[in-house]
């Protein structure tokens, strides 16, 4: 399965990354490259960079010096208007605190990226049935995120993150607020929607046992990766 | 980039979601918003009303008129309707003969236990009855105003009805008050006798174009000269064309040039003339309400921005979101100034709805004050129009976007989600950190105090300097009082640290004040300042009128016809009762006052007589400019002019002083008079000019008072003999020295109630942003609330620590108001006021006022620090 990733083609080309807030550099020209569909563990100590590389990759943060290249995109290169139409289309974010809109029913929540990309009502209605089968969170579509289980949102989480169908999935931790089981069910759920649709995701995890649906795991420390990225076999990455 | 979800949309999602989700304080943006509109609107409302009310009422009888002639002073000679017949030649205008005076109802007196200015005043109107069914009818629906001869009557019968005892024409409104019907008698105080007269019918109160207003009083012009026992006066002559329609603009002026000419005692006035003229008068008066009202919402722009500020805190993770999602900053801003532009739409409604409710309280206010100080005018109606409504909606959406700016800056430099950490995100405005930008809009407020006032029509004059320096001191105040947080908090730290060290951290927030705290103080400063300087205005004004009143007013008895209500109303005394009077033995000496409205270069100004020689001897005029050395008031200069006094505002008005001269006509001709003296007078803003009451009696060729003064012998009891004398003319007041001071006392209030209004909802609407303030303020510091509460904090330590900051941003905000209201005192007596009206005050301080005031200020900010930071805290720690 690794061998699969490494010969199809690269989505995400990291080259020289580097970065520094004040006098502390935190990333110390990171190379590493992401391929269409893959899925990476990025996993380290607290301090090591692993939230500000996941920010530069989102175009969130830029580089103070190195490229990051998106489908051959040069992301320092673009506008902030610009970036933020690569994260309307092309990036989807899970965030560890789920971070769903409180104003917007579960519908309206996974709905919104799609609006914000201007897509048709049809379009829109025919993609939200899919993706509400898809997360199985049907059942609760009218429902407002307060009222929602930590599961139940980040199920919602995952199906906005996919809405727009992005090639390229960020999660910052995405089990980090989640009972054990729950987070199993939506660490399942995240690996088979990136199989179902091809898109590539990069997770930052604590957790070893996440990195099972992982093919590959980026160790950073001191803003360095450090070693050769491991890569998992087909039994591992099945868990 | 395709924009996202629609202005719709975006409302329906997020804005009206998030007004369910917190009502209350939706509802109280919601509200600041609203008041700030509904002050403005209600005095826009309230000023129009009142200037409306005076405007043609007598147009609601006659149709409308072509133009009026009016006498240049007094009344006009009823052989002038002849010399005006001989210069229309063969024209086709109607003369109509009118004679106006006003009058009180016996009832409404007593309602009001005789106290001055308390009772309405009605407009009787003396019309040729029988000459105006004559004419062409304009009303749409082709009746008559007035019903000529009821059903079945001959116009023989109704010649002789009119030649009759004397009746009257009342209104629908003003019978159902009285609880009078046609064939009833209604007792009338007009000019100083009693009269009781017989209602003849009722004025329709409503037609399709025009409506007789409920103080007007109608009867036939005959039947009114035999009540008033004047025969050789009308008041004017309104003139109608008489073709099917109005006079055209060109016609008017033909009009006018024909009716022009060298000599005449009388002068031609277009139709809309009396209500610029009434126009012009108030003007001051109201742009000084309207400039208040606005000074009003400006405070309220304050406290909407803060406001809008605390959304912002409150959604900043929404934000940070939409931001994770793709929102770009043009999609972000578009959101926000869509939110902002339904707060502003929502708010301007209730606001104008509101508005229209104040206006029903204020309209009464503004017109009595009006009244008392202008004209007898009557009741008031609040009449709306689409540009009020558009103007109130312009306003509240311009402020709310206004007000939006730095919460938009802030929403705008939120960062993505991923990004977004807990605590005190706000960017802040460093400019408001910085003490410069205040320091320059002082120092050009002050050079603006040096522009002369704008001259508005009819002479007004508006200190368009002063208000811009008003502005400016009030927005560069903002910028400085900030600089007053730092050794608060230094302050602050070390007593608390010796007496309640729980309270620090509290306190070391206000020593690193946040442009939140920031704006918080400013709403209350700006607040503070207006109030502030307002009070030291009112102050220094009751002061200087109190002194004014102790030089001007010594005699020991004044009298004025009882139905005399507002200062200019056309009550006179007769000439054989004043003369009665001055006669009396118990009388040493006898002062008359006649009051008459003349025109001075285009301009409304009055001319008054009394008797100067007595003035001199017997009272102390409060000089401006004394004569220089003695002067025969009774006799002209060597150069045939006639000496005379003008009262300072006259002086400001026509830029004249000691030795100038000047002309203008009365129905005797051009008279000269040479100014011999500037007196103060606080009486009357549109000025005056006092000559020897026997040059007025000779210019007027009457000898009616406005009022009579009388010093008696030592030994007689003012009070007794006023009584004595009072059953003995019953139409007369007689007032004592004292009583008479009440009453102007009683004025002065009245005249300042809506100031002590507007000064009360600035202050109100500053205190509820300040709740809005401390609500975002505390929200923001939720980590470290949490901090102090992991750190062994009971609930009620920490809201204290959330009360200190509260209070501590009250006590910033009202010590630097307080510091600016002594400029802003200096500014509204020896520059607004002075250009104004014209009037040097004295400067007092009403420190017991201002204690109160501050001490109930800072009382108030604490309560609401407190109650916001019990109730916020618990819930945030919940």
């Amino acid at each position: 399965m690794t061998q699969q990733y490494q010969n199809s083609k690269t989505l995400l080309e990291v080259h020289g990354l580097r970065k520094v807030f004040g006098e502390t550099v935190v990333l110390r020209g990171l190379d590493f490259t992401v391929a269409k569909g893959e899925r990476i563990a990025l996993m380290g100590p607290s301090g090591s960079g692993k939230s500000t590389l996941l920010n530069c990759l989102g175009g969130i943060e830029r580089p103070d010096q190195g490229e990051v290249l998106l489908s051959g995109n040069e992301l320092t290169s673009l506008s902030a208007d610009e970036l933020a139409c690569l994260r309307r289309c092309t990036i989807g974010t899970v965030f560890q605190f789920f971070h769903l809109l409180p104003t917007l029913t579960v519908r309206e929540n996974i709905a919104f990226p799609m609006e914000l990309a201007g897509w048709s009502q049809a379009k829109i209605k025919k993609q939200l049935g899919q993706l509400l089968e898809e997360v199985k969170i049907g059942h609760r579509a009218g429902a407002y995120p307060e009222t929602l289980s930590g599961g139940e949102q980040q199920r919602v989480a995952v199906a906005r993150s996919l809405a727009v169908g992005p090639s390229l999935l960020l999660a910052d931790e995405p089990t980090g607020n989640l009972d054990r089981k729950t987070g199993d069910t939506v660490l399942n759920l995240m690996e088979q929607l990136s199989e179902k649709h091809n898109v590539a995701m990069v997770m930052v995890t604590h957790d070893e046992r996440s990195t099972r649906i992982c093919h590959r795991i980026l160790r950073l420390e001191d803003g360095v990766l450090a070693g050769v990225p491991e890569e998992r076999n087909e039994e591992e990455t099945a868990g | 980039m395709k924009g996202g979800p629609g202005l719709v949309r975006q409302w329906t999602l997020f804005t009206l979601r998030h007004w369910r989700r917190t009502p209350w304080q939706t509802l109280l943006l919601l509200f600041i918003l609203a008041l700030g509109v509904a002050t403005y609107l209600s005095i826009r409302l309230a000023n129009r009303s009142a200037v409306e009310s005076f405007g043609d009422f007598a147009v609601a009888v006659r149709g409308q008129v072509d133009g009026s002639i009016e006498p240049l002073a007094g009344n006009l000679p009823v052989q002038t309707l002849r010399e005006v017949r001989e210069k229309l030649g063969t024209k086709a205008v109607h003369v109509i003969p009118v004679l106006e005076t006003t009058a009180v109802a016996q009832r409404d007196l007593e309602q009001v236990e005789g106290q001055f200015g308390r009772a309405p005043t009605l407009r009787l109107l003396g019309l040729d009855l029988l000459g105006i069914q004559n004419l062409n009818p304009r009303a749409p629906d082709g009746e008559h105003i007035l019903s000529g001869p009821g059903e079945g009557e001959e116009e023989g019968d109704f010649r002789e009805r009119l030649r009759g005892a004397p009746e009257v024409f009342i209104s629908g409104p003003f019978a159902r008050r009285l609880g009078k019907d046609p064939g009833d008698q209604i007792s009338l105080l007009i000019r100083d006798q009693h009269h009781d007269l017989r209602i003849a019918g009722i004025l329709p109160q409503q037609r399709a174009e025009v409506s007789a207003p409920e103080n007007v009083l109608v009867m036939d012009i005959s039947g009114l000269m035999r009540v008033l026992g004047q025969y050789e006066f009308l008041s004017r002559i309104d003139l109608v064309w008489q073709g099917a329609e109005h006079l055209t603009v060109e016609g008017q002026k033909r009009l006018a040039e024909v009716l022009s000419g060298e000599g005449v005692g009388w002068v031609y006035r277009p139709p809309e003339f009396r209500e610029n003229e009434t126009a012009s008068m108030t003007a001051a008066f109201r742009l000084n309400l309207t400039i208040l009202s606005l000074i009003a919402l400006l405070t309220g722009v304050f406290l909407i921005s803060q406001a809008l500020d605390a959304v912002v805190v409150r959604r900043r993770l929404e934000i940070g979101i939409l931001r994770s999602l793709g929102m770009t900053d043009g999609d972000l801003r578009k959101m926000w100034l869509g939110e902002i532009l339904l707060l502003g739409l929502v708010g301007s409604a209730l606001g104008v709805l509101l508005g229209g409710l104040l206006a029903q309280l204020t309209v009464g206010a503004v017109g009595q004050t009006i009244n008392a100080l202008y004209q007898g005018g009557g009741t008031y109606r609040v009449q709306w129009t689409g540009a009020d409504l558009l103007s109130g909606f312009l306003l509240g959406v311009g402020a709310s976007l206004v007000a939006g700016l730095i919460p938009l800056r802030d929403a705008l430099r939120t960062p993505a989600a991923q990004v977004l950490m807990q605590g005190n995100n706000a960017p802040g405005l460093a400019l408001l950190r910085r003490p410069w930008p205040g320091l320059l809009m002082v120092g050009v407020g002050y050079l603006l105090t040096f522009f002369p006032p704008l001259v508005l029509d009819g002479g007004a004059r508006f200190p368009a300097g002063g208000y811009l320096t008003a502005f400016l001191w009030l927005i560069g105040g903002t910028f400085l009082i900030g600089t007053l947080f730092p050794p608060l908090g230094h302050w602050g730290r070390d007593l608390v640290t010796r007496w309640k060290p729980v309270l620090r951290p509290g306190v070391s927030r206000l020593h690193r004040a946040t442009t939140r705290h920031r704006l918080a103080a400013a709403g209350l400063f700006i607040a503070v300042s207006m109030a502030g300087g307002m009070t030291l205005l009112v102050g220094s004004f009751e002061h200087t009128v109190e002194r004014w009143l102790e030089h001007r007013f010594r005699a020991d008895l004044y009298i004025n016809p009882l139905g005399a209500q507002g200062a200019e109303s056309d009550h006179l005394i007769s000439s054989e009762r004043w003369r009665t009077l001055a006669e009396k033995s118990a009388v040493v000496a006898a002062d008359p006052f006649r009051s008459t409205r003349i025109q001075i270069e285009g301009t409304t100004t009055f001319l008054t007589g009394s008797d100067l020689t007595l003035l001199h001897e017997w009272q102390t005029p409060l000089w401006i400019e004394r004569p220089l050395g003695e002067v025969s008031w009774l006799e002209r200069t060597s150069a045939g002019w006639v000496p005379a006094i003008v009262n300072e505002a006259f002086a400001e008005r026509f830029r004249v002083g000691v030795g100038d001269v000047l002309e203008f006509p009365t129905q005797k001709g051009l008279q000269s008079v040479v100014i011999k003296g500037v007196q103060a007078d606080y009486g009357n803003e549109q000025g005056a000019l006092l000559v020897d009451r026997t040059w007025l009696f000779q210019w007027l060729g009457d000898e009616s008072l406005t009022n009579l003064t009388l010093f008696l012998r030592e030994g007689e009891d003012p009070g007794i003999l006023g009584e004595n004398w009072a059953m003995k003319f019953p139409g007369l007041a007689f007032r004592s020295n004292k009583a008479l001071r009440e009453t102007a006392k009683g004025i002065f209030r009245q005249t300042f109630g809506i100031t002590h209004a507007l000064k009360f909802i600035a202050l109100l609407v500053a205190l509820l942003g300040l709740a809005l303030t401390l609500v975002a303020i505390f929200r923001e510091a939720v980590q470290e609330l949490r901090i102090l509460r992991n750190l062994g904090l009971t609930s009620r330590e920490i809201a204290s620590n959330a009360a200190i900051e509260g209070t501590g941003i009250t006590f910033v905000g009202l010590a630097g108001g307080l510091l600016f209201s002594f400029g802003l005192g200096w500014l509204l007596i020896e520059v607004i006021n002075k250009q104004s009206f014209g009037w040097t005050l004295l400067w007092a301080v009403p420190v017991w006022e201002m204690v109160m005031f501050s001490v109930g200020l800072l009382l108030a900010g604490i309560l609401v620090s407190l109650g916001t930071g019990f109730v916020v805290v618990r819930k945030l720690l919940s």
